[in-house]
C-alpha cells in the first residue's frame, strides 16, 4: 500500500518527461536539418551535375547556346544545322576545320575552366564552353 | 588619239557602266512590286542571286591582293556555293522547275555588268569597287527578301529555306560593311 500510494507519483511525473524529452528531440532534429540544407551553400548545398554530353546547335548564324556547361571529361558536340560550313575555333586549344551543313564535330574537355571559341569563317559568331 | 584620252575614256566608260550596273540592281527588286514572283520564279531568283555572287567572288579571289578581300572572297564562294546546293536540292525534291523572270534577267544583267566593270580594274580600286557593289547587293537582297520573297513563297520548305537564307545574307552585309570600312581607312 505504501509502494502503491508512493508509486503514483512517478507514474504521474514519466509521461511529460517523455513528453518533454521527445519535444527536445525533434527540435534537435529540425535544427540539425535546417542547418545543413541552409546554413552553408558555399560547398555543401546541392547543384544538379553538369551533363557529360552537351550538344551546341550552329544555326541561324548563332551558336546555340551560346553558353554550354559540361561536366570535366564530358564532350560537346557541334551540330551544323545551318545552311553554310561553319568552324569552332578556339585558338591555340581546339581547331574543327571546316563542318559543312549538316555534320557534326565533338571534343572532350579534360580540363575545368572556361573556353571561349568562335567560328573563323563568320565574325560575328562567338560563344563559350564552361567546363566544371 | 592621246593615250591620256584613250585612258580618260576608258576610266568613263568603266565608271557608266559601275553607275549602271549598282542601279539595275538596286532597281531590279523594286520591279516586283507590280507582279509578285511565284514560287517557281522565287526559285529561279535565289540561283541567280547566289551565282552572282559567286561569280564575283571568284574574280575577286583571283585579282585582289588585300587579304580581308580575298578572305571575304572565298567567304562568298563557300558560302553562296552552299546555299545554291541546298536551293538546287530543294526545287528537284519539290518538282519545281525554276523560271525565269524579269527579276531573274535583270540579276543576271548586272552581275554580268558588274563583272565586266570590275575587269577593267585592279589593285585598291578593284578592291573597293568589288567591295562597295558587294555592300550594295547584300542590302538589296536582304530588301528583296523582306519585302518580296520570303512573304510571297508558298511553299512551306522554301519559305524556311529563305528564312534561314536572311541571316546569312544579313551576316555577310556586315562583315562586306567591315572590309569597306578598313578599305576606307
Amino acid at each position: 500500500m505504501t509502494s502503491e500510494s508512493s508509486s503514483t507519483p512517478r507514474a504521474g511525473l514519466l509521461w511529460p518527461i517523455v513528453a518533454c524529452g521527445g519535444a527536445i528531440l525533434v527540435a534537435v532534429a529540425a535544427v540539425i536539418i535546417l542547418w545543413t540544407h541552409t546554413g552553408t551553400r558555399d560547398d555543401t548545398a546541392a547543384e544538379p551535375d553538369a551533363p557529360s554530353l552537351v550538344v551546341v546547335s550552329m544555326k541561324n548564324m548563332q551558336f546555340d547556346p551560346a553558353a554550354a556547361t559540361v561536366r570535366k571529361g564530358g564532350t560537346v558536340e557541334w551540330r551544323n544545322d545551318d545552311l553554310v560550313p561553319h568552324t569552332v575555333t578556339a585558338a591555340g586549344r581546339f581547331e574543327s576545320g571546316p563542318v559543312p551543313a549538316g555534320q557534326t564535330w565533338r571534343r572532350t574537355f579534360a580540363d575545368a575552366g572556361t573556353f571561349s571559341y568562335v567560328c573563323s569563317f563568320h565574325l560575328h559568331m562567338k560563344a563559350s564552353v564552361v567546363v566544371k | 588619239m592621246s593615250k591620256f584620252v584613250i585612258s580618260s575614256l576608258f576610266k568613263l566608260s568603266s565608271l557608266a557602266v559601275a553607275v549602271a550596273s549598282v542601279g539595275l540592281i538596286a532597281t531590279t527588286f523594286a520591279d516586283d512590286k507590280a507582279a509578285a514572283p511565284n514560287d517557281p520564279q522565287i526559285a529561279m531568283i535565289a540561283v541567280v542571286a547566289d551565282t552572282v555572287d559567286v561569280d564575283a567572288g571568284k574574280l575577286a579571289g583571283d585579282r585582289s591582293h588585300d587579304a580581308a578581300v580575298k578572305e571575304f572572297a572565298a567567304l562568298m564562294v563557300r558560302d553562296h556555293s552552299a546555299v545554291n546546293e541546298k536551293a538546287t536540292a530543294l526545287v528537284k525534291k519539290l518538282g519545281v522547275t525554276p523560271e525565269e523572270s524579269e527579276t531573274s534577267k535583270s540579276l543576271k544583267a548586272g552581275g554580268d555588268a558588274e563583272i565586266a566593270k570590275l575587269k577593267t580594274l585592279d589593285g585598291a580600286a578593284f578592291d573597293k569597287a568589288y567591295v562597295d557593289n558587294e555592300v550594295t547587293y547584300h542590302q538589296t537582297v536582304l530588301d528583296a527578301l523582306d519585302k518580296t520573297l520570303i512573304p510571297n513563297a508558298k511553299n512551306a520548305e522554301l519559305k524556311a529555306l529563305l528564312e534561314s537564307v536572311r541571316p546569312v545574307i544579313a551576316a555577310h552585309l556586315d562583315h562586306a560593311k567591315m572590309v569597306q570600312a578598313s578599305l576606307n581607312k
